[in-house]
């Protein structure tokens, strides 16, 4: 029985294991005893699939990393067990002009996170990379959190993400507005 | 929206007043034909017409370090060593 994660999980900067992105040349796992595989990229793929007759499902063989990561869901029924959440990056490994853009608040995808243990429990500074959206399962999070994003900054972050993703929120804030300026210029308002 | 000229000696029309807009009809008022609006209105119009426009992707205003952190990232070549003292507090 895999421990769960407590709920309250928005917000919270966890350790999970992060598997990276498949990307071509594609490495397959046929299974004991044959050596791994590799397939260019996703159309060599499909074309074996439709006529070599290799199963669409394969095992993929995926680097992954246990690492930091902010959740942005809550699952308080624990009805879904995948998790959205943004992947960190540290700034050590950046150049000091590109720290100091990050931390002067001029990166809009780079959500600067100070070393302040108490507050988001890393002991490096690091930052929350707007482009780095990630799924983790439940059970590849370490059940305590570390540190934890307060509501101010949740809502930052939700405002960039908005842009990052293209999300086209305006049809919803137009009636948003049309309802308000309903309900103040309609009978009673 | 393509917008063209042509000079109102050229043409005959109602003058709308601002926030009137007059609707030319055919068969019997079923189909609109054309709207006219005054001038002070085409001017909101375009205005919400520019504020509600499609976006561009965002990914066209990706600065050189935000591309420069992402790829770091995605090679896990931004951590040179495990935060050792985070993680602990994670397994206590």
């Amino acid at each position: 029985m895999v421990d769960q994660p407590a709920p309250g999980l928005r917000g919270a900067i966890v350790w999970a294991i992060v598997s990276y992105i498949p990307e071509a040349p594609f490495r397959l796992w046929p299974g004991d005893g044959h050596p791994a595989g590799e397939i260019a990229d996703a159309q060599a793929f499909a074309r074996q699939v439709r006529r070599q007759g290799l199963d669409a499902e394969q095992t993929f063989l995926v680097n992954g990393k246990l690492r930091p990561v902010l959740l942005l869901q809550d699952r308080p029924r624990r009805a879904l067990r995948e998790i959205v959440a943004l992947r960190m990056v540290r700034l050590e490994t950046l150049s000091k002009t590109q720290q100091t853009s990050i931390r002067d608040q001029r990166e809009p995808s780079l959500f600067h996170l100070p070393v302040r243990p108490a507050k988001y429990g890393l002991s490096k500074e690091m930052a929350i990379d707007l482009n780095a959206l990630v799924r983790v399962h439940a059970s590849a999070i370490l059940p305590r959190a570390v540190g934890r994003l307060d509501d101010n900054e949740l809502r930052v972050i939700g405002q960039r993400l908005v842009e990052h993703l293209d999300i086209d929120i305006e049809p919803l804030l137009a009636r948003l507005v049309e309802e308000r300026l309903e309900a103040l210029t309609g009978p009673g308002g | 929206m393509r917008t063209t000229q042509i000079s109102a000696n050229e043409t005959r029309f109602p003058e709308p007043q601002a926030g009137e807009a007059i609707v030319v009809s055919k068969y019997a008022e079923s189909r609109r034909k054309a709207v006219i609006l005054h001038p002070d209105d085409f001017d909101l119009f375009e205005r919400y017409r520019h504020i509600f426009a499609a976006r561009e992707p965002y990914e066209l205003r990706l600065t050189d370090t935000a591309l420069a952190a992402h790829e770091l990232g995605e090679r896990g070549a931004d951590e040179p060593d495990l935060d050792i003292e985070s993680l602990d507090r994670a397994l206590s």
